[in-house]
């Protein structure tokens, strides 16, 4: 064991603390849902909020905690080679805090919500913080052991979180697709692995990359198969076309937060993990990669898009036009690996991915917020039906839903479009004006489907029924999607510096 | 006499079989079945490359997915159980509630 | 090839290949199969085979079979089991730290404590939700 030293192991566990907080926190509830089961039950959720504003008061700090007051850029955990495992830079702070929005959204959605909010309301907490958890090791994590394990990890939780509700057929059958669906990208996302460690001899991102920039001719030809393979793995954990066919079973089946959670969270978890793998590994190969991606992304866009104008469940609808936006995101990767060395385009991809995905955060988290207000009656409100004349039964809520709505189509002064504008400039920089303009009609399309709902909402009649009672928690959820929503789309800048963060990935 | 590559070729085969098995299969326990096929093909590529380098690394990746494999089995086992409950049947045919 | 332990190294001038020592191990292999698929065959080759209704139902003590043949086991049985092979893989943890606990010292007990705490904080859960009762 020479050359092993404790001390330097506890000290790279200090860069760990958002992981171990929640780590803790999530067996401190299983064991609270065992021990004392009532009181946890009353106090959980805000209790996990809390916990979660503390985790994002640590990874922000890490933020200054590099030297002379910088961005951290450090890297614990290294391996004979000196290649560390769990990176520290501006990358994964940024998406550690799209994680943990997504995940706050999920939680405050779950509170007071009846599926939610039953007897295994704490275990549905220690789900969501347990997957989070993952997602956080893929955000930081650059050995490969290390992300596929968080992988695992927050797809696992994923499973359970949509098979939550046991009693609901559509439940059971929405998780057993995503289950054999995604464990079936995980074992492809593994033998790719596999092969890739054969063609370079490492399984540490940088030693890979290492392996990959000395060696001009192309290494042994597994490697091609091997990258296909893992872009196929991700893609599906993504959603990506012609890999989405669990995400609208899913998403419909799962309980409403939970469904928010896998197209929040676990989306920009599998969006940090691809960036992470093909940005870092094989960031010089991108010429070689980024054709199939422009295959994915233009595919996502339409088939996504189109598939959603036929659906009647809001839910469904959704899904398909969060395929859609995959493809999108998918556009500022492409601009990475196109860029060919040019650090500008490079910068300019990696913050456009990372701003979309806040963004979409916001607006999708809000939208389904909205599904979940419109529960009654034991029936989830999720068809497009049940908007109609929401605009008497409760004025803000239709409001902030006006917004979401436009915030996902990317109409000008709202924040998606704002993030439609970065992305869609990084694929115009890399000369793919044909795959922006492609996107364009996409939104336009997708504007027709958003405009379904909000003519449901504002024009048609509804039953007459009375004003909807909202629970606090939710309402602030609302609230505060619409809020950033709105204040992004006028004011940006503070949140483009804080996405700015993400393009400082360390010896990439 | 045994190299590197037959064990490569093998483990091709059981991918092959596994995803093959996933995709046609109507019995979801043998689609269950056929999820560990290619886990463990997965294995035993990398145990293979751990040989042909010499690294340890394949040696130890394998050990990790053989523990996420078993919590994997876990919980697909639970989800197919509660399936099961609701609907008495394991025929992958029958579940169509979700359309479109 | 790994060489079985005690045998000896292939002598090249006699033309011995490596793998001789196991030759018995094949001989017993085949035995062991044919035995018997040959016995099986014979007897399939020899016997009459007119099968009618009574003769190729469910045999019950005599009596008419009443139920299906199959019952409905009890989801304990699964439960138990999963929970084995998740404390097994833990097992196979224990194994490479148990094989290095002197160089492993202090640092390796405690890292692998915090490790079975966790584990424990998981069986603690499945206690108290009553998984391990009546079976």
């Amino acid at each position: 064991m020479a050359g092993f030293d404790p001390a330097v192991f506890i000290e790279n566990l200090a860069w760990m603390k958002p992981e171990l907080l929640l780590a803790g926190f999530g067996l401190l509830l299983l064991l609270a849902s065992a021990t004392v089961p009532v009181a946890i039950r009353q106090v959980g959720g805000w209790l996990t909020l809390a916990v979660l504003a503390v985790a994002a008061f640590l990874v922000t700090a890490q933020l200054s905690a590099g030297s002379g007051g910088t961005v951290a850029s450090t890297g614990a955990f290294p391996d004979i080679a000196g290649n560390p495992a769990f990176v520290v830079d501006g990358f994964a702070v940024v998406f550690k805090l799209i994680f943990l929005l997504g995940a706050a959204f999920t939680v405050l959605m779950s509170m007071k919500y009846p599926d939610t909010d039953g007897e295994d309301s704490a275990e549905f907490l220690a789900l969501v913080v347990f997957s989070v958890f993952g997602m956080m090791f893929l955000a930081s994590g650059t050995g490969l052991i290390t992300i596929y394990i968080g992988l695992e990890t927050m797809a696992l939780a994923g499973y359970l979180l949509v098979g939550f509700r046991v009693q609901e057929k559509r439940a059971n059958e929405g998780a057993v697709k995503y289950f054999v669906l995604g464990a079936l990208a995980s074992g492809i996302l593994l033998y790719g692995i596999s092969l890739v460690y054969g063609a370079t001899g490492s399984i540490n991102l940088y030693g890979i990359a290492a392996s990959l920039a000395g060696d001009d001719s192309g290494a042994a030809g597994f490697l091609g198969l091997g990258v296909v393979l893992m872009l196929v793995g991700i893609g599906f954990k993504v959603a990506a076309v012609p890999f989405h066919m669990w995400a609208p079973d899913a998403y419909e089946g799962a309980t409403t937060p939970a469904t928010s959670f896998l197209a929040t969270a676990a989306k920009a978890g599998a969006f940090a993990m691809l960036l992470r793998v093909f940005v870092t590994a094989f960031g010089d190969r991108g010429a070689d990669w980024a054709p199939l991606m422009i295959l994915l992304a233009a595919a996502s866009m339409t088939v996504g898009n189109i598939a959603a104008l036929r659906q009647d469940n809001v839910k469904r609808m959704l899904a398909f036009s969060s395929v859609g936006h995959a493809g999108y995101v998918l556009m500022g990767l492409i601009a990475v690996g196109l860029s060919g060395g040019d650090a500008a385009i490079r910068a300019r991809g990696l913050l456009s991915v990372a701003l979309y995905l806040f963004i979409y955060t916001f607006a999708t988290a809000g939208a389904f917020a909205l599904v979940a207000l419109l529960r009654k009656n034991g029936q989830p409100g999720e068809m497009l039906d049940d908007f109609n004349g929401l605009v008497k039964r409760h004025p803000v809520a239709s409001v902030c839903m006006l917004l979401f709505l436009l915030s996902l189509a990317g109409i000008p002064c709202t924040a998606g479009f704002i993030g439609k504008w970065w992305l869609f400039g990084a694929a115009i920089k890399v000369n793919l004006v044909w795959l922006a303009v492609v996107a364009v009609l996409n939104s336009v399309v997708s504007l027709y489907y958003y405009a379904r709902v909000m003519v449901a909402i504002f024009i048609r009649d509804g039953d007459g029924e009375s004003k909807i009672q909202v629970p606090l928690p939710l309402s602030a959820a609302i609230g505060a999607a619409g809020l950033f929503t709105l204040v992004i789309g006028v004011y940006p800048q503070p949140f483009i510096r804080l996405a700015r963060y993400a393009v400082l990935m360390m010896g990439a | 006499m045994l190299t590197p590559t037959h064990v490569m070729i093998f483990s091709l085969v059981l991918f092959g079989v596994g995803v093959f098995g996933v995709l046609t299969r109507r019995n979801i326990i043998i689609v269950l079945m056929s999820l560990e096929l290619i886990l463990n093909a997965a294995n035993l590529n990398f145990v293979a490359f751990s040989w042909a380098h010499p690294s340890i690394h394949g040696q130890v990746f394998a050990l990790f997915v053989i523990c996420v494999a078993a919590g994997e089995v876990a919980v697909g086992l639970a989800i197919l159980i509660t399936l099961f409950r609701n609907r008495n049947s394991v025929n992958i045919d029958e579940f169509h509630l979700m359309k479109g | 090839m790994p060489i079985p332990a005690g045998s000896h190294e292939p002598d090249p001038d006699t033309g011995e290949h490596e793998m001789a020592a196991y030759f018995p191990v094949l001989l017993f292999l085949l035995v062991g199969l044919s035995f018997p698929i040959i016995t099986l065959f014979i007897a399939w080759l020899v016997r009459p085979n007119r099968p009618n209704d009574v003769k190729s139902s469910v045999y019950e003590c005599g009596i008419e079979p009443e139920t299906p043949a199959w019952t409905r086991v009890s989801v304990r049985f699964y439960i138990i089991a999963v929970l084995f092979v998740i404390f097994d893989v833990e097992t196979i943890f224990l194994f490479p730290w148990a094989v290095k606990y002197g160089v492993l010292g202090l640092f390796g007990f405690i890292e692998m404590s915090i490790f079975l705490l966790i584990l424990v904080v998981g069986y603690i859960y499945a206690w108290r939700k009553g998984a391990l009762q009546w079976a």
